[in-house]
């Protein structure tokens, strides 16, 4: 069965909106506060960094170039060998 | 401070306080466990299961990528949101109030002030080993009146600042105007 990779992307991407909803809403707090706590200036942006990492090895594991074309789902084989069950 | 309080022209910060870094650091190691629990699985794969995942354009690699990054990401946003709950949770103790922005989650702020002249009784409570070799601790300030209690866990010394509080609550006179409010 083939599916096309944009399907899988779908709710991939959906999720991603979510986190960076999250993300931006953590970043406004810590810009408006950041009287409060100069570090969490310096903490953003070490997260900030790591999102930006994970999201590059992602584009990395799955590139742009296969977006459009489809992936074949594959089961391993579970088809016993011949002598597999011969009882001794 | 100049936004949640503004200070009043004879006001001034004596004491800004806020969680004992400890605190942080046990949310750090299990964020941390979280983050490396995916590249264990995968170092496990890589040892005991070479033979699986070998096409990196197989329908398994690409749900287990984007598996692996959205699982990466949601514990890397649940960490930040951890660290603004605990940077954006401040005391602040000036010469005539107790101010408390507590960051409970993240749309959650509680924003709670409390005048020197009212407080009747510090109490300070170091509890367990970690807590007393590090030396952080609970301080509660009983009130006059009906108000609540205000509870201030896990501040690093707080024998120290129960003491300055008690001491400045002596030295502070009731003000005019009524300046007390909860938010």
């Amino acid at each position: 069965m083939n599916i096309p990779v944009f399907a899988l992307l779908i709710p991939y991407a959906i999720f991603l909106v979510f986190i960076l909803i999250r993300l931006f809403s953590n970043m406004y707090h810590v810009l408006r506060y950041a009287y409060l706590h100069r570090a969490s200036l310096v903490m953003a942006s070490l997260f900030l960094a790591a999102v930006a990492v994970v999201l590059t090895v992602t584009i990395q594991a799955v590139p742009p170039t296969t977006w459009g074309t489809t992936t074949r789902v594959t089961l391993p084989s579970t088809s016993l060998q011949p002598n597999s069950l011969d009882l001794p | 401070m100049r936004e949640l309080f503004p200070l009043a022209e004879n006001e001034h910060v004596v004491m800004r306080l806020r969680k004992h870094w400890f605190i942080f650091v046990e949310h750090v190691v299990v964020y941390v466990f979280f983050l490396a629990l995916p590249f264990m699985l995968w170092a496990v794969q890589r040892r005991f299961f070479p033979e699986l995942f070998l096409d990196p354009t197989s329908f398994g690699n690409i749900v287990i990528a984007l598996t692996f990054s959205a699982y990466l990401l949601f514990v890397l946003q649940q960490f930040f949101t951890s660290w603004v709950e605990y940077a954006l949770d401040v005391w602040v103790v000036t010469n005539l109030r107790v101010m408390n922005i507590d960051q409970r989650t993240l749309f959650h702020r509680r924003v709670s002030e409390l005048a020197l002249y009212n407080i009747q009784d510090v109490t300070s409570e170091t509890k367990g080993p970690l807590a007393t070799f590090l030396g952080y601790g609970t301080i509660v300030v009983e009130t006059a009146g009906e108000q609540e209690h205000f509870v201030f866990p896990n501040l690093p010394r707080p024998e120290v600042t129960a003491k300055q509080m008690m001491e400045l609550s002596r030295t502070s006179t009731p003000p005019t105007a009524k300046n007390v409010s909860t938010v």
